[in-house]
């Protein structure tokens, strides 16, 4: 089992009023599973996410990685947990707007010690995604040179390159048209074929139905979950 | 990748916002090294005048007479300038007790006289006689060479006019009041009282004169008093030993006029010294202020514009720690880069100003003078320090921002 959430809840308070963002959910992830969780907009689904990559402290429950408590760590400790083992894909991409290709998926690299070798490897290993990904030819370029799918692109690249065993992904074809939308689902059945366990976040149908697993969320609860294609 | 990669690219592609902290920091510095090198050259210019005006009066003191007469207190000055000597006496054990006494450091070479204006009976004409004994030291000071030698016994020393219709010189003859002397020295032409002078020994003046110990003027250098008022300071000490038994005259000259301007020169000088120094200590915490504040909405304004750079680079696994060192670098280089700019700025407007009022009036090379290393060091240390401590808020501010709300906002 490579993610196990116990009792997961999470409620914001804003202006005096609480919000139950995620309430007493439970599920287990193993390699190799791509699990789709789709939901209404605000019923928490992001909120999971960020739970799960050790970015957001939950109010109750456990998150084990690798039977690992994330939330037993201290920050740091967390911090090198998802630069080693957790990859995060966003629907805004999210990419440093002032480091080109190269630099944006080596920054990933950043939160890891570097000896000389480990750089090297690193740069070898970013050159590579860059190619696999097709953008060799874009690997100078700025994010505002790019059009949005090569952008996605980049942003997947960069969640890559230290090889996670634990792929996030918050609605990555959000801002993408049908065709690029699909290469990046297909990177992530990749991934998922190679052993890696990917969380999808999504309100796109054909998304969901690429995942072997559709979790549906509403108000922050879990609600029965489905098989690969089937709706909430 | 290096972290340094990152904080080099960003600079690069957030030039304006780097230029204007750099700015900001170098101008402060400018003004501070400025204001700090010129009032440098202000403290050297004092000295200078000081200086030049104490070897002026060096020079001129050197080859002076005595300019400080003590005279008996119920002597008429009026009488005195009329006569050109004064006609009271007092005792000459006044001379001992000012020669005897530490606390007199207003006056030098110390000559005591007795001086009559008479008629020379066996020459038929009118001289002035002046009895002396040489300088009396200061007992608690170093020997100095006198400014007078005294006059041998059974000898006369003669006034230059005197000397010329008398057809006197040295080893000749002369009778005085009965008594008979050997030409000493024949002093050279003065072109005043001391032409038909006659100079003898104290004692022997007052034997002639029937007035056993007893003189009429203490004659004394003054030295260079640090008051303006230097009379008063003269007569303070002088009445401390003698008490109200005495009077002092200071006699103008071109001695006194440059050491009175001297001291007024020194005056002025501390004055606007510290004038500019209540202006420069407002100028540079003001300037400092101001830079600080500016760096860091600088840095704020930079931050937020960095808000989701902050969240990614969180997501990624960098440690706050990390991310904490890239947001201070900025401000650190603009520090360490401000602070040479500035310090160069400064010192070179500072030096340019002063060539323009000043040149003349610095001795040596202009910058070394002016140069001062604990200044350099202060620049370069504490610049950097205070312009990190500027940013310090804002990035410390950022770094701990929820990296989900952020990225979950944008």
């Amino acid at each position: 089992m490579l993610l196990e959430l116990n009792n997961v809840s999470k409620t914001f308070t804003r202006d005096g009023q609480e919000v139950r963002a995620v309430q007493q959910f439970a599920h287990q992830v193993e390699s190799g599973q791509f699990i789709a969780i789709r939901g209404p907009s605000g019923c928490g689904k992001s909120t999971l996410l960020m739970i799960c990559g050790g970015l957001l402290r939950p109010d109750c429950g456990t998150v084990r990685l690798d039977g690992q408590d994330l939330y037993a760590l201290s920050g740091e400790g967390r911090a090198g947990i998802r630069a080693a083992h957790i990859g995060f894909v966003f629907q805004q991409f999210h990419l440093v707007p002032y480091l080109n290709v190269l630099d944006n998926v080596l920054t990933a690299g950043l939160g890891i010690t570097q000896s000389a070798t480990v750089s090297r490897n690193l740069q070898s290993r970013a050159m590579a995604l860059v190619e696999q990904f097709g953008l060799i030819d874009r690997v100078d370029h700025l994010p505002a040179e790019l059009s949005t799918g090569q952008r996605q692109r980049v942003a997947l690249a960069r969640a890559l390159l230290n090889r996670p065993r634990l792929l996030l992904a918050d609605e990555p074809t959000g801002n993408l048209d049908a065709e690029a939308s699909q290469v990046v689902l297909d990177h992530l059945q990749e991934f998922a074929a190679a052993e890696g366990a990917v969380l999808l976040v999504t309100h796109d149908s054909a998304a969901a139905k690429r995942a072997d697993l559709l979790i549906g969320m509403e108000s922050g609860c879990l609600v029965a979950p489905a098989e690969t294609g089937g709706d909430v | 990748m290096k972290l340094s990669h990152l904080v080099w690219r960003e600079i690069s592609h957030r030039r304006l916002n780097f230029v204007l902290m750099l700015m900001s920091v170098v101008v402060a510095v400018t003004c501070g090294v400025c204001v700090v090198t010129m009032l440098r050259g202000q403290e050297l210019y004092n000295q200078n005048q000081v200086s030049t005006l104490d070897d002026e009066i060096r020079k001129i003191t050197k080859n002076m007479g005595f300019n400080i007469l003590i005279l008996p207190k119920d002597q008429n000055l009026a009488e005195f300038y009329a006569d050109d000597y004064a006609a009271q006496t007092m005792p000459e054990t006044y001379v001992e007790d000012l020669a005897q006494n530490e606390t007199i450091f207003t006056i030098q070479h110390l000559r005591p006289a007795l001086i009559r204006k008479l008629d020379w009976p066996e020459q038929n004409r009118q001289i002035v006689l002046m009895g002396v004994r040489g300088v009396v030291p200061f007992a608690h000071r170093a020997a100095k060479k006198p400014l007078a030698n005294p006059v041998p016994q059974g000898k006369i020393d003669v006034g230059h006019l005197l000397a010329e219709e008398l057809q006197l010189e040295p080893g000749k003859q002369l009778t005085l009041l009965g008594e008979t002397f050997e030409v000493n020295t024949v002093h050279p032409a003065r072109g005043n009282k001391d032409d038909i002078t006659l100079w003898i020994d104290l004692t022997k003046a007052q034997q002639l004169l029937e007035l056993t110990g007893q003189i009429n003027i203490i004659q004394a250098l003054e030295c260079n008093c640090s008051s303006i008022d230097r009379l008063a300071e003269i007569e303070a000490e002088i009445s401390g030993v003698l008490g109200d038994q005495v009077q002092v005259v200071e006699l103008a000259s071109k001695a006194i006029a440059r050491a009175k301007a001297r001291t007024q020169i020194s005056q002025q000088g501390i004055v606007r010294l510290e004038r500019w120094k209540k202006i420069a200590s407002a100028i540079i915490p003001l300037t400092a202020v101001g830079a600080g504040l500016l760096v860091g909405l600088l840095s704020l304004a930079n931050l937020r514009q960095r808000n989701q750079e902050i969240g990614i680079l969180r997501a990624l696994g960098m440690r706050s720690s990390q991310i904490l060192r890239v947001l201070l670098a900025k401000p650190a280089m603009v520090g360490i880069l401000g602070s040479w700019i500035g310090y160069l700025g400064g010192f070179g407007v500072a030096v340019t100003l002063e060539s323009i009022w000043r040149i003349e009036d610095l001795s040596g090379s202009l910058a070394h003078s002016l140069f001062m290393l604990p200044l350099l060091v202060l620049v370069f240390v504490v610049t950097p320090i205070l312009t990190v401590m500027a940013g310090w808020l804002p990035a410390f501010y950022a770094v701990s921002q929820d990296p989900a709300i952020i990225l979950h906002d944008e």
